[in-house]
């Protein structure tokens, strides 16, 4: 039965809310409207305004009521309506959800799951396409996660609900509408782990969230051209998978980093720095980077020629397999 | 024993290292209580009220007025336990207390800038450890742990080295270096004892492409994983007795490990898969090539007069004849559909050529041969080749096609056993053309003769039209006229 | 740890009380803060602002007073040996604080900013286990269920929005308790108390933003940090009353906290209260205040001294005497004591701690980096 990302995602927090009364959904336009993506559709009209709520304009204000929320037992599962507006609750998010099970010496715990849509490719205007991933698995305290297709989409959502820790759910917009045949409820592999999507011999192409389908792409295409390509769903941006990734990697002997995000500071540089350190031997050429390029995220038209393609990654392989 | 405690100089957060003691409150003797007041202290421009942290009695006060003590340094000794309650001192005092706390600093151009929000400067508090915190490191990094390798291991400077040194890292058995990796000594060594590998050769004289130069996918298909430039002849050194064995054909030598990987395992999966499904039959005929052989330098000269340069080789003449046979006996170009139980009978004809590269053996295919020309064929033959020996032959080139021609005569043998190129169903193998004693017009001659071995998948073909097909092949190029007849 | 409460789930609510739009003059400050107690101790009644309390509990308030000058106090004197890295005094804001968290339940909230000692006095907190985060032993560390008192929170401000959120939380589940989040006024330029503000007035949130005005934010005074004719005309933007009190006097601030938290209690939602009180010490151990005001309006503000001030209104009730007096010296000097007790010298703990409390569940996270710290703190110790 073929069911879209968005589907899966709005099955999975609506399972959660069967199953357990603390928790809460709140966010702009989550409630009535069912969110701008559809997300939360029809969750109000089946668990009331009392635990699917539309909250004020002001994204400080929700991260931070929902600290407030958490600390009083709830399990909040707040929303962010884009990337780009995820800025605003920075100081909640870094100073406070992260910090505050540390600094309680592990006496406060918050369980909330903070949705928010991400990446680009929708050609949307400005501030909707953002990658902020690095700002949060840069953070510890927080777990960072993102599903690249849609059974992960469903399991990692049930999965971050039931975590007592602070999540960061980044859902890849653009996949929202990528449909599969899954029969839900499902469950996939655990959210900490990274999976070989695809398997291969010649290079590791290792990718999250909207880049796993067009890592595949790439995979498929690098196939008919003799190149034996794995590639690497990370799933997890923090904790990162270390031992799968470099697992693959000592077996194929090269490796490149696939995200949307600018190249410079991004989850590539860390993927790379942990490669080098630990398959130094078994590296047959430099860990390389198929990312955004280090701009503010183009205009819609331009969009295009600034993303990641399956042309950027073959690109890429091939000159690993140059080495 | 009286219970002296000493009271160091506090660090007053103020990014504080020294004091200048402007007034002592106490003098020794004196019984004080706990936060009692015992030195102002200058720190910069203001003064800082130090309040005692014991009761007791005053023993000792270190430094005289004016004096500069350090950080740190005891400045009052207490005997505690002497006289005063240590508890609830001076509540009152506290209580109408409501000027503000002495001693904030101001900032100026001599002080270190305060901190605010805590201690500040610890430079005291930068202690020096004993050395060796990277070892737990080294534990953790997993160093200990040795990989089943199936690839040599060498960090990337050894590699570089080997590649200049044209050393094939995976011919070192072992490397002496952590987890098993070849180090620089190891390379040398190998170098030294005068191995050459040719594979690792091709990729030393290529630099690595510029990002600029790589080619639009959409363009055309890049097979880099074939990179092998054109290399150089593998020298042939002579090997003295009692020393290692020197490098033989294509720059193999005993002793080498070669990965199975790339070209050499799809080799291995079609071999086996083809001798293991298809049930082989062979049958042959030998033809009198004598004319064809003559026609050779005519057809190569009129090919280039009209501006083709390509030589026009028997062979070429021989593709044209397998078209027209194929044309004759249609159940040699088949398809054996197992699942649908059907055979097709392919209407194209996609000729096959078995090429020989460094890499091992390659298959491209002449997409509809049987509407090309002899000039076609060898053109095609000849580009084919090439690029299935620089790497850059396309999916396309190498797959789709329909029968094989295999040309192991190019090797000089005079008979072979070709192994049928799955999922076709009859591959014809071509001997070498050499001069033989032969029955000629009713004489023995010497003519030029050559073998045309069929073999075919006897599932799909009966004896009956493959033996005729062989036999066709040899009327044909026996007699050229016939193929001009017949095109 | 003390047991937490554990919500039963969500009971039926409106989310946006719209029973008519609430008349601004309603909600709009009065032209002079409600004062009760002159600086001699003389009480004037107000009707419109009964003092509902027995004689024990008006020298209860007197106690809790004298403790937090007295723990403040202590507090200074550690910094100045060294003990602590810094601390902020709340000297002059007793009543201020004593005076609004009297007003609350057993059961109800505080969420604190860093300056709230004379609330966690009132809440029965270990006011030494609140010094371990200006020590640096650790963060914080107490146990915010036991007494209900929240972490105290450095960032400005950020900490209203909890507070918003708590409350919500027990609105929910129609849990009658009450949250009151102390801020300053420096804090309220910040956009987490605005957020928090607006959150509670739309979801009607049982939470008082009790506003210490203290005059200054470090060293920026109130006229620098508003061009509103008051803090509490900020009020009615958000749809809730904005109160006013002389926060030196410790029976109008518990007078108008009292009815704004049972009006939250009854569910007709939150209000701010400014309290008018001024800051006595430096804003840290670190600051020199004297670059900035200057010595005749320090002297004027100690004029206004609450302490001094009740006990003037206590001896003139004849809840006064020598006992009394003795009484509050010692307990305050033994919570001063216990405080030094808790603090002084007292060392940190294992440093791999740092890797302890992160996560509940740290599954997946990459554990090279204890073992490595480990190593180097053993290689340290050979030093």
């Amino acid at each position: 039965m073929a069911v879209t990302m968005a589907q899966a995602i709005n099955k999975a927090l609506g399972d959660a809310m069967q199953e357990d009364d603390r928790i809460l959904i709140f966010g702009e336009d989550v409630g009535k409207l069912g969110g701008v993506f559809r997300i939360t559709d029809k969750l109000q009209e089946t668990f009331g305004e009392a635990r699917v709520y539309d909250t004020p304009l002001a994204e400080s204000g929700i991260v931070g009521t929902a600290i407030g929320l958490a600390m009083y037992g709830y399990r909040p599962v707040p929303e962010i309506q884009f990337d780009g507006f995820s800025y605003p609750a920075f100081e909640q998010i870094v100073s406070h959800m992260a910090k505050m099970r540390n600094r309680s010496r592990g006496r406060i715990k918050l369980p909330i799951t903070l949705r928010i849509p991400y990446g680009g490719g929708i050609g949307a205007v400005e501030h909707h396409s953002e990658s902020p991933e690095a700002y949060w698995a840069h953070t510890a305290g927080l777990k960072v996660m993102t599903p690249g297709n849609v059974a992960d989409a469903y399991s990692m959502m049930r999965e971050a609900i039931a975590m007592d820790d602070p999540v960061i759910f980044l859902e890849p917009k653009r996949r929202y509408w990528m449909k599969a045949d899954v029969e839900l409820p499902v469950k996939t592999e655990p959210t900490h782990k990274a999976v070989v999507a695809r398997e291969g011999t010649d290079a590791t192409v290792i990718a999250y969230g909207p880049m796993v389908k067009t890592a595949l792409e790439a995979a498929e295409a690098g196939n008919e051209e003799g190149l034996s390509i794995e590639v690497v769903d990370m799933r997890s941006l923090s904790p990162i998978d270390t031992d799968t990734i470099v697992g693959s990697v000592k077996r194929t002997g090269r490796a490149i980093v696939v995200h949307e995000a600018a190249q410079t500071l991004g989850i590539g540089s860390e993927v790379a720095a942990r490669i080098q350190e630990l398959a130094f031997y078994h590296l047959e050429a430099p860990v390389l980077r198929a990312t955004g390029f280090d701009t503010p995220y183009p205009p819609a038209m331009i969009e295009e020629y600034w993303l990641p393609s399956v042309d950027r990654i073959l690109d890429l392989v091939e000159k690993t397999m140059d080495y | 024993m009286a219970d002296i405690k000493d009271f160091k100089l506090p660090d007053l957060g103020e990014g504080l290292e020294e004091g200048e003691i402007v007034e002592w409150h106490i003098a020794v003797g004196d019984v004080i209580e706990l936060n009692q007041t015992v030195a102002s202290v200058e720190t910069a421009k203001a003064v800082v009220d130090v309040p005692s942290p014991y009761a007791g009695k005053v023993v000792e006060l270190v430094g005289d007025v004016g004096e500069t003590l350090e950080v740190g340094t005891v400045f009052v000794r207490i005997e505690v336990g002497a006289g005063a309650s240590s508890g609830g001192a001076d509540s009152q005092t506290a209580l109408d207390e409501s000027a503000p706390g002495s001693g904030s600093t101001g900032l100026d151009a001599d002080s270190e800038p305060q901190p605010l929000v805590g201690y500040g400067n610890r430079e005291g508090g930068g202690r020096r450890r004993r050395r060796g915190g990277a070892e737990a490191q080294d534990a953790e990094l997993g160093n200990g742990q040795i990989t089943q390798a199936t690839t040599p291991l060498a960090k990337p400077p050894v590699r570089k080295l080997a590649k200049d040194l044209g050393v094939d890292l995976a011919s070192i058995a072992s490397g002496s270096g952590p987890e098993g990796s070849i180090t620089r000594g190891d390379v040398r060594k190998a170098a030294a004892t005068g191995i050459v590998a040719g594979q690792m050769s091709a990729a030393a004289t290529a630099a690595p492409p510029a990002p600029a130069a790589a080619p639009k996918r959409e363009a055309r298909g890049v097979v880099k994983s074939l990179v092998g430039a054109a290399e150089p002849a593998p020298r042939l050194v002579a090997a003295a007795a009692g020393e290692k064995p020197v490098p033989g054909f294509r720059g193999r030598y005993p002793g080498e490990v070669e990965q199975v990987r790339g070209i050499r395992k799809r080799i291995i999966e079609k071999m086996e898969h083809s001798r293991r499904d298809i049930p082989h039959a062979l049958c042959a005929t030998d033809a009198d090539l004598t004319d064809l052989w003559a026609l050779r330098k005519d057809l190569t000269a009129q090919a280039q007069a009209d501006g083709f340069d390509v030589k026009i080789t028997p062979f070429a003449l021989i593709m044209r004849a397998t078209v027209l046979a194929l044309r004759r006996f249609p159940t040699l170009n088949a398809r054996y559909d197992q699942q649908a139980n059907e055979i097709h009978l392919l209407e194209p004809i996609h000729l096959g050529v078995a090429v020989d590269t460094d890499r091992g053996l390659i298959v491209p295919n002449i997409k509809d041969a049987h509407a090309k020309s002899t000039l076609q064929l060898a053109i095609e033959t000849v580009e084919l080749a090439a690029k299935c020996r620089d790497g850059s032959a396309t999916p396309a080139e190498l797959t789709g096609g329909t029968f094989t021609v295999d040309n192991y005569g190019f090797f000089g043998n005079d008979d072979g056993n070709p192994i049928i190129n799955a999922p076709e169903v009859g591959i014809l193998g071509i001997s070498a053309i050499r001069e033989r004693p032969w029955v000629h017009q009713g004489e023995i001659a010497v003519r030029r003769v050559a073998r045309f071995q069929l073999a075919f998948d006897h599932r799909v073909c009966d004896g009956g039209e493959a033996g005729r097909f062989v036999t066709y092949m040899a009327e044909l190029c026996e007699s050229p006229t016939k193929i001009l007849l017949h095109s | 740890m003390a047991d937490r409460h554990v919500p039963a789930g969500v009971t039926t609510r409106d989310p946006a009380d719209t029973e008519g739009c609430p008349d601004p003059r309603d909600l709009l400050p009065p032209d002079e803060p409600v004062h009760l107690v002159d600086s001699d101790g003389t009480f004037h009644d107000d009707p419109d602002h009964p003092v509902d309390l027995d004689d024990e509990q008006l020298k209860l308030l007197y106690r809790h007073m004298a403790v937090t000058r007295r723990v403040d106090r202590e507090a200074i004197n550690l910094q100045r040996q060294g003990q602590l890295g810094v601390y902020a005094s709340c000297m002059g804001q007793e009543a201020a604080q004593v005076g609004g968290a009297f007003a609350l339940a057993d059961n109800d909230w505080v969420f604190p900013s860093y300056r709230e000692m004379g609330a966690a006095v009132v809440k029965g907190v270990d006011t030494g286990l609140l010094l371990h985060l200006f020590r640096g032993t650790w963060l914080s560390d107490h146990d915010v269920y036991e007494h209900r008192y929240a972490l105290l929170s450095i960032p400005i401000g950020t900490q209203a929005l909890h507070a918003t959120g708590f409350a919500m939380g027990a609105k929910f589940e129609n849990n009658p308790i009450v949250v009151m989040s102390y801020f300053g006024d420096g804090a309220t330029s910040e956009g987490d108390p605005h957020e928090a503000m607006n959150f509670a007035g739309v979801f009607k949130a049982p939470v008082i933003f009790f506003v210490q005005n203290n005059q200054y934010a470090i060293s920026v005074p109130l006229s620098a940090q508003t061009a509103a004719p008051t803090l509490a005309h900020k009020a009615v933007g958000y749809g809730m009353p904005g109160l006013r009190c002389d926060g030196n006097d410790v029976l109008a601030t518990y007078a108008v906290a009292k009815q704004a938290v049972e009006r939250a209690r009854r569910g007709d939602g939150p209000a701010m209260i400014e309290a008018l009180t001024y800051r006595m010490e430096a804003h840290t151990t670190s600051d020199d205040p004297t670059r900035y005001r200057t010595k005749e309006e320090l002297e004027a503000a100690a004029a206004t001294d609450p302490i001094a001030r009740y006990r003037n209104f206590l001896t003139k009730r004849g809840l006064w005497d020598d006992d009394f007096e003795e009484q509050v010296n010692d307990e305050a000097g033994l919570e001063a004591q216990r405080m030094r007790d808790e603090i002084y010298e007292a060392p940190h703990g294992d440093p791999t701690e740092v890797f302890d409390h992160v996560y509940v569940d740290s599954t997946g996270y990459y554990e090279r980096q204890r073992p490595f710290m480990q190593a180097e703190l053993q290689a340290g110790k050979g030093a």
